[in-house]
């Protein structure tokens, strides 16, 4: 019963997540702010409604799997944003207009 | 890893039998090698994971904390009207020197909400933030303080 | 009756999530530039996995798991052929580094001083 009403709670959490960041991407006006949100999505969203299910099944092979899952999407969607971001940079020419540039570097 | 790899494979595999079981070390012993070979991995890294392990595990903490932290600042400039942002892109060095915490910091950095590294050329970072709020105090952050005594405890 | 309930609030959120995939689509034929379409197609990508998810949870079934797995392999490795491939078609003369950025950013930086 508790564990139910946990995995509800995670899996209504992650739902959030996902709809905020739906919310985020009508609000913006710019890529890379989007991208902000979508990223958020796109882990904390995943990972408390995998969560969620987690705790729903218990621990046998599914819920292995999912941990998997769960790795795997830690090491590769920030790539994958990163990547995004990256050919917004390069082919965006206007891009100074949107965001102001601040050095820290000494090149 | 070695063990590592076996248990994924067994694991994908979905139950354990003796031929899944074979088949598995096998496999497992083909990729190790590959790994040494071409990918420049060597069990010397091990040894270092090993001497890490409090401070990877205390990585991990921190960096949920931040990720929970940030992502409330995220949704309050989502949800109100008043709060204008302003996007803002630093650059920054880093001396960290291996390539793979410098990996590790790049993915920290994005998995935080808010600030996604957009590029990383040997030392320099350029990272990308929703808010010039979120950026502040990115150049000495936790994680880069962290990354650099696990650093130093590895070449030690 | 527990179970029941649980039930219905799972399906309550595949609805919810088909309403956020409906959503993303809409984003992916408005977006303005290449890149807000990658961005959506990426979100629906991360969005259906967790469908798959979903069903694989309700049905108890070990296989489709496996199926998720590796639509969240495609759908990162589709993204990041996209953008390698955009850039190369579009923007072969600008190198593969933020060169380009970089020397905008002192351009202005001199014209202030």
């Amino acid at each position: 019963m508790i564990r139910l009403i946990l995995s509800a709670l995670f899996i209504f959490a992650g739902v959030n997540v996902i709809i905020t960041a739906l919310v985020g991407n009508y609000r913006f006006s710019y890529v890379l702010n989007r991208m902000q949100v979508g990223a958020t999505a796109d882990t904390m969203g995943a990972i408390l409604i995998l969560v969620g299910l987690i705790i729903k099944v218990g621990i046998n092979m599914i819920s292995i799997k999912m941990i998997i899952m769960i790795i795997f999407f830690w090491v590769a969607s920030p790539v994958c944003s990163h990547f995004l971001a990256r050919t917004e940079a390069i082919a965006n020419e206007d891009i100074l207009d949107e965001c102001e540039v601040v050095r820290h570097d000494n090149i | 890893m070695y063990v590592l790899l076996l248990l994924f494979w067994i694991i994908l595999n979905g139950k354990i039998t003796v031929e899944i079981f074979a088949f598995g070390v096998v496999f497992a012993a083909a990729i190790f090698w590959f790994m040494c070979k071409f990918l420049d991995y060597s069990p010397k890294y091990e040894l270092c994971v090993a001497k890490n392990i409090i401070w990877i595990l205390t990585y991990f903490v921190v960096l949920i904390i931040e990720i929970f932290k940030s992502a409330i600042a995220v949704y309050k400039r989502v949800y109100s009207r008043k709060i204008e942002i302003q996007p803002q892109m630093v650059f920054f060095d880093v001396d960290i020197e291996s390539e793979f915490l410098r990996f590790v910091l790049a993915n920290s950095i994005t998995l935080t909400p808010g600030t996604i590294t957009v590029d990383v050329d040997g030392n320099h970072f350029c990272v990308h933030a929703l808010d010039y709020t979120l950026a502040e105090g990115i150049e000495d952050s936790v994680f880069i303080k962290m990354l650099k005594i696990m650093e130093g405890n590895c070449c030690g | 009756m527990a179970e029941m309930i649980y039930n219905g609030f799972v399906v309550v959120m595949l609805i919810v999530l088909a309403l956020v995939v409906f959503g993303y689509f809409i984003r992916t034929i408005l977006g303005p530039h290449f890149s807000d379409r990658l961005l959506a197609v990426n979100s629906i990508s991360t969005v259906v996995m967790l469908f798959i998810c979903f069903i694989a949870v309700m049905q108890g079934e070990n296989y489709i798991i496996d199926i998720a797995l590796i639509y969240a392999v495609l759908g990162f490795v589709s993204v990041i052929i996209l953008c390698k491939a955009y850039l190369r078609s579009h923007h072969k003369e600008k190198a593969n580094d933020l060169k380009n950025l970089k020397d905008k950013v002192n351009e202005v930086k001199g014209e202030a001083e």
